[in-house]
């Protein structure tokens, strides 16, 4: 078979031969060059395993079906402290459930001593903009154990105790409201060797900068009960308008009653939020999709 | 017999050599100190280490994890040979023990070098050379000492020697080549001290808990200053990792000032613990205990560099009162019962003091715009037996914001009449 022989690496002018699209039987040529090829035209995707979002629109946008390891991941909302645990908690809840449910399984042999709290990863919280509630999270299923608080005094410190976390492989949630880019680079340098999630919680204005992070996206709450979602840089193809995650809080589910489910109209002194701007970073003609005429 | 002679690194701190034995210990009980080596007759061991090539290997990684410099090393069925083929390394690897210690100069058996100057005036420099002598004559020229070395080295005499054991406790000490006037240099000395806790450690197969540093201050201080001072460090679990007590050490010093100079500092620890070896699993799973020993190691460094009070781990208490919910205490905080969940929706976000809220015409809350009323009122009525003080008279209420979210918003049911304020509160956020 003829794509059989052609060497893994392929060079570039390769890409485009008729050879790739179909191949005359067998597995296809990029399923032999999986995680080695990469079009810009679609997403990335990597050996790394991925931790699912919780929300399946969201994960078919990202690279790898979900949020990414090895890499920090910024996240940019207008308020810090509106919607964080909405967007997060479903993906960090399945992924806390995973650690758990091993730990007791195994019980045939011989008991473990640990506690069966102690079992769990931590969760680093670094400079949250309030006090975590922990009835709140523990009802979004994080394990209160699992739940560190870090509170620092300068905005050094907390890229410092952030950057720590990460060499020592342990999930962060850090607030940077003041990072500026090389910061950010250093950080994701330091992510590249960690296998868990990294979150960095940044103001909306932060997206005019440049940004070593691999995945950035903007977060804004929706009209209704959802959260506007937009993916201003990815490991694929340019991400164009929002989407709408549904996004009820978990507590106050029980609460809603159907008429209230629907988009609540605003008030009307209220001026309406502001427009929603166009994504800031243009595209690059590369990574635009590819139109085949 | 089968014995290994253990040299250090010639640059290596005095102290390293007792470390050195330490270490050898966890491997046989027949260690001994020989002059600047350490030997060690293995030959029971073997087996079980799976011979001498595994067990060599095995040394020197356990010495390269503890920081301990491990030089030359040499097997002889001699302790004396074995020392002698270390220091004259590279020294013949094969054949038969007479040839091999024939080849060898003189300065590699220390009884042959206190008489070097004569012996090679004789024409003597290598041991071969110095046997074939006749043995009345060497006796009674230079004593019955460098004849009783000579026979012990190539096995015609028997050996004594003076097994090491461990000390119950570890307490060492270390004079400081000069005065130190910054605790961030101590680390340096100290890490020799630490290195030889851990070897320490390595043979009884422990680890620490909690260590104290102290180190005297020299004549030279002021008159209000005691004589010495010390610094405990404790870690959240039970350790012998070099790089991670070495770490926080560091953390702690640059945070310590001395009062005046130092000149000696010693190292100890009370309690030596069992440490359960981490065996290595098929599956890498959360309950890795190497995983949890990194997270602790990282936050004992964050809260010793940020302050203890900054790090802090929460703790659930059974209570109606949003404030009193939840506890959060520096990390590590005593475990706690379990709790049942409180009823009632919990925001994830609580706001610190409770912020007043301005009201509008009909007597309804106000921040950031209008509010729209989403489920409530939530009567929360305890406290009442903490008096006045602790009585909370409260309807939570579930708004929500345009652009700041859900909020958790409750309005005081019996409010100060003296105040002003519209009795509304913005509690917690539903982020």
């Amino acid at each position: 078979m003829l794509s059989a022989t052609l060497p893994p690496s392929a060079s570039p002018p390769l890409v485009g031969h008729s050879l790739l699209k179909s191949p005359p039987g067998g597995p296809s040529f990029e399923a032999q060059l999986q995680g080695r090829l990469w079009r810009g035209s679609s997403l990335s995707t990597s050996a790394d395993p991925a931790l699912p979002s919780g929300f399946a629109a969201l994960d078919a946008e990202l690279p790898g079906g979900g949020w990414p390891t090895r890499a920090a991941i910024e996240l940019l909302s207008p308020q810090a402290g509106v919607l964080e645990w909405r967007l997060l908690a479903p993906g960090l809840r399945a992924c806390w459930a995973a650690q758990v449910l091993p730990s007791a399984a195994p019980a045939g042999r011989r008991p473990r001593k640990a506690a069966p709290g102690a079992a769990t990863r931590s969760l680093l919280l670094v400079n949250p903009p309030q006090t975590p509630h922990l009835p709140g999270l523990q009802a979004l299923g994080l394990p209160p154990s699992a739940l560190i608080w870090v509170s620092t005094g300068t905005p050094a410190e907390a890229l410092w105790a952030t950057e720590q976390a990460i060499k020592s492989r342990v999930a962060v949630l850090a607030w940077l409201p003041e990072a500026r880019p090389e910061q950010i680079r250093r950080l994701q340098v330091s992510a590249l060797s960690s296998d868990a999630p990294i979150f960095l919680m940044r103001p909306e204005h932060a997206g005019q900068q440049s940004s070593a992070a691999p995945l950035r996206l903007v977060v804004k709450p929706g009209d209704g009960w959802d959260l506007q979602v937009h993916l201003l840089k990815r490991r694929g193809p340019a991400h164009e308008g929002w989407l709408t995650l549904p996004a009820v809080p978990g507590a106050v589910e029980p609460l809603l009653t159907a008429a209230r489910r629907k988009p609540l109209p605003a008030p009307e002194p209220v001026p309406s939020p502001t427009p929603v701007s166009p994504p800031s970073e243009r595209p690059h003609a590369l990574a635009r999709p590819v139109l085949h005429a | 017999m089968r014995w290994l002679a253990l040299c250090s690194t010639p640059d290596a701190p005095a102290g390293d050599v007792d470390a050195l034995g330490w270490l050898a210990l966890s491997f046989t009980p027949r260690v001994a100190r020989l002059e600047e080596a350490v030997v060690a007759e293995v030959s029971a061991s073997l087996r079980l280490f799976g011979g001498a090539r595994a067990l060599r290997q095995k040394l020197q990684a356990e010495a390269a994890l503890i920081g301990l410099g491990l030089g030359a090393m040499a097997w002889a069925p001699t302790a004396l040979a074995a020392l002698a083929l270390a220091r004259a390394s590279p020294a013949p690897q094969h054949g038969p023990l007479n040839e091999r210690l024939d080849a060898l100069p003189l300065a590699a058996l220390s009884a042959a070098q206190a008489h070097h100057a004569m012996l090679s005036r004789l024409g003597c420099t290598r041991l071969g050379e110095l046997r074939r002598l006749p043995r009345a004559a060497l006796a009674k020229r230079f004593g019955p000492a460098l004849l009783a070395a000579l026979d012990r080295a190539y096995g015609d005499l028997p050996e004594v020697h003076d097994w090491l054991t461990l000390p119950e406790r570890f307490d060492a000490r270390l004079e400081l080549p000069w005065r130190v006037e910054h605790a961030p240099v101590l680390l340096h000395f100290a890490e020799t001290l630490l290195r030889q806790l851990c070897a320490f450690l390595a043979a009884r197969h422990a680890g620490v808990r909690a260590l104290r540093l102290a180190w005297q201050h020299d004549a030279m201080r002021a008159r209000d200053v005691g004589g010495s001072g010390e610094l405990c460090i404790a870690t959240a679990d039970t350790t012998r990792d070099l790089r991670r007590l070495t770490r926080l050490l560091s953390e702690h010093l640059a945070r310590t000032t001395l009062a005046a100079p130092a000149g000696e500092i010693s190292l100890s620890t009370d309690c030596v613990l069992p440490l359960e070896e981490a065996s290595s699993s098929l599956l890498p799973g959360p309950s890795d205990p190497q995983e949890r020993a990194t997270t602790n190691a990282l936050l004992e460094r964050l809260s010793v560099r940020l302050g203890a009070s900054r790090v802090r781990e929460g703790r659930l208490h059974e209570d109606h009162r949003l404030a009193r919910m939840q506890s959060w205490q520096p990390w590590p905080a005593p475990a706690a019962a379990a709790v049942r969940s409180p009823p009632g929706p919990q925001p994830t976000w609580l706001v610190e003091p409770p912020q007043p809220l301005r009201c509008d015409a009909q007597e309804q809350p106000v921040y950031a715009g209008q509010l729209a009323r989403i489920s409530g009122p939530h009567r929360i009525e305890a406290g009442w037996w903490e008096g006045a003080g602790g009585l909370q008279t409260r309807d939570y209420f579930v708004y929500r914001s345009a652009t700041r979210g859900l909020l958790w918003v409750y309005h005081e049911r019996l409010p100060d009449p003296a105040s002003a304020a519209s009795g509304w509160f913005l509690h917690g956020v539903f982020a």
